[in-house]
């Protein structure tokens, strides 16, 4: 079954100072949405708006229901926030209990996690960490998931698995996407938007980044 | 919550240990003292938790489970926990 994520309405200011205004944006199972901009025009804020950690005035509806607290809905949707946010002192085994995971499964895409399985989760490197993290938001069971930079501290043959891991996913569920390492986003993406001066803009074609100040192609 | 209440138990453990050595010591006349100052150390721990361990609440909000329950559950369990060693102590003392 197809179901949409939408946002709009959405005014959020600091200290007077305009970030977010006329966004719309939508999301939908089968699809990658990905999100492009320049540092500090909105894209963490969005998103948590959407997650409704961040409060302001908007519109966040799944299947035309509002919901302004989806972060108490997980079956509704997840969230990969930019940083490290899984406790350190918790093992492999355990992450995977809690988001109701295989570990198995895990392991055959990652062959180099096949003896971290007791492992704490704050031994690993930065980019170990980051895939764990993006694995289990990723794969478990929610309509829609958010990922906020998560190529970040990847290695290239990491991204790429990363990649693919979020082309399978997409057959089960919507996945909105942001990241500054924008090739990756632009290969998968199905729809793109670029947000510039507090508004997304919905690119019809790859020039449309260059043309909105995002990168030079 | 188990994993969010191990964050601060050793220091919740050493305040509420401590507690209960003084009312061993000095019974009743010193209760509204202790429960007052468990309640102060309560609320640092919500100051410095928060403070330093705010990331980790998206483990959390991704589980379900929402930073006024975490708060709710862990610090009321804490305090109920302290009020029954009190009794218990009072009891056997």
């Amino acid at each position: 079954m197809n179901h949409t994520l939408e946002a709009d309405s959405i005014e959020l200011a600091f200290d007077g100072r305009k970030i977010l205004s006329s966004i719309y944006l939508k999301c939908e199972t089968g699809k990658i949405t990905g999100l492009l901009g320049r540092n500090g025009q909105g894209k963490t804020c969005l998103m948590k708006i959407i997650y409704g950690s961040l409060p302001c005035e908007k519109s966040v509806r799944f299947d035309q229901v509002a919901h302004p607290a989806a972060y108490k809905r997980p079956e509704l949707l997840r969230y990969l926030p930019q940083f490290n946010f899984i406790p350190k002192q918790l093992s492999l085994k355990r992450i995977f209990a809690d988001f109701e995971l295989d570990y198995t499964a895990f392991e055959k895409v990652f062959p180099g996690f096949s003896s971290t399985h007791k492992t704490a989760v704050g031994n690993l490197s930065g980019g170990e960490q980051r895939l764990v993290a993006l694995y289990v938001i990723l794969k478990s069971k929610s309509r829609f998931v958010m990922l906020d930079e998560p190529f970040t501290h990847l290695t290239p043959i990491q991204i790429e698995k990363a990649k693919q891991l979020i082309l399978e996913e997409k057959n089960h569920k919507g996945i909105l996407v942001t990241d500054h390492i924008y090739q990756p986003i632009v290969d998968i993406c199905d729809n793109l938007y670029v947000l510039a001066n507090g508004k997304t803009h919905l690119t019809k074609s790859i020039k449309d980044i260059e043309t909105l100040g995002y990168a030079r192609i | 919550m188990g994993t969010f209440y191990k964050s601060f138990l050793l220091f919740s453990f050493v305040v509420t240990a401590s507690c209960l050595s003084l009312f061993w010591e000095n019974g009743t006349s010193i209760f509204v003292v202790l429960f007052w100052f468990k309640i102060a150390t309560l609320g640092l721990t919500y100051y410095f938790i928060n403070s330093y361990k705010s990331k980790e609440y998206y483990y959390y909000l991704n589980l379900g489970v929402s930073k006024v329950m975490l708060w709710t559950t862990t610090l009321c369990f804490d305090f109920a926990l302290f009020v029954f060693l009190i009794i218990q102590t009072y009891q056997i003392r």
